[in-house]
């Protein structure tokens, strides 16, 4: 009965009721959200915007959600929008650890984009914008290389680490936007034209700030790119291979920041803090994102095709040895991005 | 790999082959490359990697923009689809006018 009244609720449109502690926010061009402990959809928020990345603030109240169109705001116990506080495609968001501040990654617009790629031409500069979350105001705003793809910042807010694809380099500014260092992260030889030969699937950054991995496919290897950021390694960049060549997709620190864990297609490891890769353990469906919930040894990934039979999306929670521990099928949904709530 | 040695014309001929750019994979895990949309599981398996994700997946990371728009030039291409195993049939196509 309930989840026929919840599955009515998800029919009527957006759901107005109090999320419970444990929640994931998955998300395509809409937000579904999720109990963890039931594995029920507990609220829907429309958007008819692809989402592309979702942060939850330090005290779980507020998401801040990067859409094709826009930066948003949303109370999580609301589970409603409450501000569009920028126009333009948005592609990564980051919090810093107290909350005051969260900083967006905005690509320029799709006309001028396509009049570079016509003219052959690099893309236009995307813009870095850091706000003040007590009234959204802009606290700093630059220009960064277009195509830039994903950003963290640090638990202080005092620098910001930005993934530059084309040039294969994490680009790192100071808080007014001056750009104090580089970093190669190309896995291998570069093309003639300098460009890495492999994809990127984003960033993470370790809980305590110290390291950044980045995972990447070539065409003969998957690997994570390890970053030391406290100067404590003789070698700052390690490539570290993951042990086969399926395509990486999602990728997350673990809470207390042992680890990462990585899903690629069919599959999820957890790549240990000592750079040793665990096993591999397969997987039934392929989990495109990867977030651990904090306070258990566990997981929620998300599945774009759940059911190729009923065409449906995915949501599971998976323990710390790879087994599905509970899953909700989302009839309406190809889940690609997920957020959990902090403890 | 490194140690076989091609003994005759044939076996040099095929080993001085380079890939295309464009192929079918089949391999039991699947997706070893990125050639979306290519993917087939192996024998008569249903596809592990089933070509819709692919289309999200590669608008936002791929290369393949001959086959996929990219993000930076069609953000918004993607809007329209809450479920991309349904709602693909609804993603417009985009014009090759030349311009």
């Amino acid at each position: 009965m309930r989840a026929l009244l919840l599955g009515s609720a998800v029919l009527l449109g957006s759901f107005s009721g109090t999320a419970s502690a444990a929640t994931a926010w998955v998300s395509s061009n809409h937000i579904q959200v999720v109990d963890l402990d039931t594995a029920q959809i507990v609220g829907r928020i429309p958007l008819q915007e692809f989402i592309h990345d979702m942060q939850f603030s330090p005290d779980g109240q507020t998401v801040y959600v990067a859409s094709s169109q826009g930066f948003r705001v949303a109370s999580a116990s609301e589970l409603r929008f409450t501000s569009k506080v920028a126009d333009g495609g948005t592609l990564a968001v980051a919090v810093v650890a107290d909350g005051s501040q969260v900083a967006t990654l905005t690509k320029a617009p799709n006309a001028a984009s396509l009049a570079a790629r016509k003219a052959g031409a690099p893309l236009p500069p995307s813009t870095v914008t850091i706000y003040s979350t007590l009234d959204m105001g802009i606290v700093a705003s630059w220009d960064v290389p277009g195509g830039s793809r994903d950003l963290a910042i640090s638990a202080a807010g005092d620098t910001l680490f930005l993934l530059d694809p084309p040039a294969g380099y994490v680009r790192v500014y100071d808080a007014a936007g001056a750009e104090v260092d580089s970093i190669d992260v190309a896995p291998g030889e570069r093309a003639a034209n300098g460009h890495p030969q492999a994809l990127y699937s984003g960033m993470e950054v370790s809980p305590d700030g110290r390291r950044v991995m980045i995972p990447v496919t070539s065409e003969t290897a998957s690997s994570i790119i390890d970053v030391d950021l406290a100067g404590q390694r003789a070698e700052r960049v390690i490539v570290q291979d993951l042990g086969h060549r399926r395509r990486i997709q999602g990728l997350a620190w673990d809470e207390d920041g042992s680890g990462v864990y990585v899903t690629a297609v069919n599959h999820v490891v957890k790549f240990s803090d000592s750079g040793l890769p665990l096993a591999w353990q397969k997987l039934p469906v392929n989990y495109v994102d990867v977030a651990p919930v904090p306070g258990a040894a566990e997981t929620v990934m998300v599945a774009p095709t759940f059911s190729s039979k009923r065409r449906s999306g995915g949501v599971s929670v998976v323990d710390a040895q790879g087994n599905v521990l509970r899953s909700v099928e989302l009839p309406d949904m190809s889940p690609f991005h997920v957020a959990v709530s902090p403890e | 790999m490194a140690r076989i040695k091609a003994l005759n014309v044939k076996a040099q001929r095929i080993q001085e082959v380079v890939d295309r750019d464009v192929r079918g994979y089949t391999f039991s895990d699947c997706c070893a490359s990125f050639a979306p949309g290519w993917e087939v599981g192996p024998g008569d398996n249903p596809d592990p990697c089933p070509w819709k994700s692919d289309l999200t997946l590669c608008w936002s990371t791929c290369y393949w923009m001959g086959q996929v728009p990219d993000q930076d030039s069609y953000g918004s291409w993607l809007d329209s689809c809450g479920n991309i195993n349904d709602d693909w049939r609804n993603l417009c196509t985009i014009p090759d006018n030349g311009q």
